[in-house]
């Protein structure tokens, strides 16, 4: 497999399972949970026979021993369907916001991939969005890496409308700095759907902590938005940021969206394992520590 | 090379000091930065407050301070320095026939005209010469100095010469004759922005021996016939004639030709008890205090009196003799190439009075050439009124009231708007 300077990233994470956060619908065998019951050696229950049912699932030696028909019942695993949409806006190309972007779609890709749930990408750029349906093929990670790295950043992008075409697991890479309500609303009505949503909410910490210069902060996706970052307005603007990524996650996890939001200074494997953990378990870790 | 308007270069440097503080202190839009979370900074004016210890855009600055220096000294009226003494000389040198030794006039004003100089040579006329024609041995010239025209021509050798130096010097090397002053004589003095210095030469004065004065008497015994013989036979080469009656046209004819003086001087009245007090003014002043009648009608007090305007000065009467309270006692008329003296003093007909010397010497004064005599020269009070104190000229005041020299002036505007069109093409540039 071919996948350049994610090898790294890639033997990191390794091993590494990332678990649906409940059942998914029923479909090929996988290592997800389904929510329906199967014929799997891992006993579960009984049931009455009913007609219609399979007689090869009646369970002979209790049909002897009771004389009454009862079906043989197991817990039922499918695979998880997992779409990346990854924002390549021209705000995503702002210091280390969209190699974070592209390594994280790759390594929670092949965390995804390695529990052979079928992996799709749509990368969303101003000129158009490159799509890559949902494989549990070999190699598909290494075309979402050629995928990302044949992409530049520019322009403006909404995101919404393309959840919509999204598999059951959507995971969207984005700094939110676009059409962010649209996008909850999109990934809300996903959820209701019986999907589950990811918001991996991508800052540069030079948006976090500006550089001390006095400049003239210009909006890459709006021109007419040019302001002075001097001292006076620096702290006012940490106060504005800070309060507006607040609610931001507030809202999506309101929504039941999982909102992470990932720094382009962290570690990536990190991010990844914080990311793939249950959130309960997560707040028992966070507890313990 | 120094400036005629300091003052101007001054404000050039105050704009420039102005310009390097507007750099050091100049609100400026700060340089534009890609921050995708631009909208989070609250809104203000796009201009802050760049203070700086280090000028900003030094290239911008310096075209700056470079065109204000440059304007500033464009319009100081700058004038090239060159090398030479730092005082330099004007002579006038008076060749008039008021001076008795031309030649030693001619040498004190090589002396005084030094290196650098210039010689003006002045009688009727004023010319400048070279000092080999001021030592060559001159003619002896008959007409007068006339210090205005020398004045004038001066004042324009010392314009001509002032470049390069300090300062200029205005030497008169004349007796200053009373003749030398003229109407315009005062307003040339005053275009000399400095004092004169003066070098008094000895005056000419005339030697040629003059007939007695005839007298046209109507007495017998007129008491004027015996004080004739005493005068000073030196007075002069001209012909005087004293009419003691009313003068007739015969008389007037007679004193229309050159160097002929009618003196009407009429029989006086009954002479007063108590004595009275005249003077003259000749070449030496005399005073006569004796009981003398005033004859009131014989002087023109028309003619004595202060000019009015529309009349012409030269028809004005000249007062050559008052009594003790001011009043006009004797008064000269010019008349073609003569003159006309009417003398309203009556000497009483008895006594000795007219023997005595006080009469003698007022009457030679009254019998002096038309104009005064010759070789009467001014008072050393009119002589220093005339030349003030003794400081020169500056050379930046004469070069200024005349015609400067525009050249250097126009290439520091030249070079004034290159650096203009510099600071509007860097301006441009950054901006862009």
């Amino acid at each position: 497999m071919a996948v350049g300077p994610y090898g790294a990233l890639l033997d990191a994470v390794r091993g590494v399972r990332w678990p649906a956060r409940r059942p998914v619908p029923g479909g090929a065998p996988g290592a997800h949970q389904a929510r329906t019951r199967g014929i799997a050696p891992e006993f579960a229950e009984y049931r009455p026979y009913r007609q219609g049912d399979d007689p090869r699932r009646i369970d002979w030696k209790l049909l002897a021993r009771s004389d009454r028909a009862f079906i043989r019942l197991a817990p039922d695993h499918a695979t998880l369907g997992t779409t990346f949409i990854v924002d390549a806006s021209a705000s995503m190309g702002f210091a280390g916001k969209w190699a974070l972007a592209k390594r994280l779609a790759v390594a929670l890709g092949a965390v995804a991939h390695a529990s052979a749930d079928p992996v799709g990408l749509i990368v969303a750029s101003a000129s158009r969005a490159r799509r890559l349906p949902p494989r549990a093929r070999g190699g598909v990670i290494a075309e979402f890496a050629r995928t990302l790295d044949d992409t530049e950043c520019g322009g403006t992008v909404d995101l919404a409308p393309l959840v919509a075409a999204s598999a059951s697991r959507c995971v969207v890479i984005t700094d939110a700095l676009g059409d962010a309500d649209a996008l909850r609303t999109a990934l809300s009505r996903h959820q209701a759907q019986g999907g589950e949503a990811h918001l991996l909410h991508v800052v540069a910490r030079l948006e976090l902590d500006p550089a001390g210069d006095a400049v003239l902060a210009t909006d890459p996706e709006d021109e007419t938005i040019a302001r002075p970052l001097v001292a006076d307005t620096r702290d006012a603007y940490r106060a504005r940021f800070d309060a507006w990524r607040g609610e931001v996650a507030r809202q999506f996890r309101a929504d039941g969206v999982a909102y992470h939001e990932v720094c382009d200074d962290a570690a990536v494997e990190q991010l990844v394992r914080r990311v793939v953990t249950p959130a309960g378990a997560r707040a028992e870790a966070e507890a313990r520590r | 090379m120094s400036f005629l308007a300091p003052l101007a270069f001054g404000a050039g440097v105050v704009a420039a000091l102005a310009a390097v503080v507007l750099h050091l202190l100049s609100t400026r839009r700060p340089p534009r930065a890609v921050l995708p979370t631009a909208r989070f900074v609250p809104e203000s004016e796009a201009r802050a407050v760049s203070r700086s210890s280090r000028p900003t855009d030094r290239l911008l600055l310096a075209s700056r301070v470079l065109a204000a220096l440059l304007i500033g000294a464009a319009f100081a009226r700058p004038v090239p320095d060159a090398p030479g003494p730092s005082v330099r000389h004007v002579v006038l040198l008076d060749l008039s026939s008021n001076v008795a030794d031309r030649a030693a006039a001619a040498r004190e004003a090589i002396a005084r005209a030094g290196d650098g100089g210039a010689i003006v040579a002045f009688d009727t006329t004023a010319r400048r010469l070279d000092t080999a024609d001021v030592a060559r041995p001159d003619p002896p010239r008959s007409a007068p100095g006339i210090l205005s025209a020398a004045l004038v021509a001066g004042l324009r050798e010392a314009r001509a010469i002032a470049r390069g130096a300090d300062s200029v010097r205005l030497v008169v090397v004349s007796p200053l004759a009373e003749e030398a002053f003229d109407a315009a004589t005062a307003g040339a003095r005053a275009a000399w922005p400095g004092g004169i210095t003066l070098v008094r030469v000895p005056a000419a004065t005339d030697t040629a021996r003059a007939p007695l004065p005839s007298l046209d008497t109507p007495l017998a015994d007129d008491p004027f016939a015996p004080a004739l013989p005493r005068l000073d036979p030196a007075r002069g080469a001209h012909a005087v004639r004293i009419v003691r009656r009313a003068p007739s046209a015969a008389d007037s004819a007679w004193a229309r030709q050159a160097g002929r003086v009618l003196v009407h001087w009429p029989v006086g009245a009954t002479a007063p008890a108590s004595a009275d007090g005249v003077m003259a003014f000749g070449q030496r002043p005399a005073t006569l205090v004796a009981p003398l009648a005033r004859l009131h009608s014989v002087v023109d007090t028309a003619a004595t009196a202060p000019a009015r305007s529309g009349s012409r000065p030269a028809e004005r009467a000249r007062v050559i003799a008052r009594w003790r309270d001011g009043a006009v006692a004797a008064t000269e008329r010019r008349l073609d190439a003569g003159c006309v003296r009417d003398v309203a003093v009556g000497v009483p007909l008895a006594g000795d009075l007219t023997l005595r010397a006080p009469f003698v010497a007022f009457l030679q004064a009254v019998v002096e050439p038309c104009g005064g005599a010759r070789g009467a020269t001014v008072s050393d009070s009119a002589a220093r009124a005339f030349t003030g104190d003794d400081r020169a000229a500056s050379a930046r005041l004469l070069v200024a009231a005349g015609a400067t020299d525009q050249t250097l002036a126009a290439w520091l505007l030249g070079g004034a708007l290159l650096a203009l069109a510099a600071e509007w093409a860097m301006r441009r540039r950054r901006d862009a």
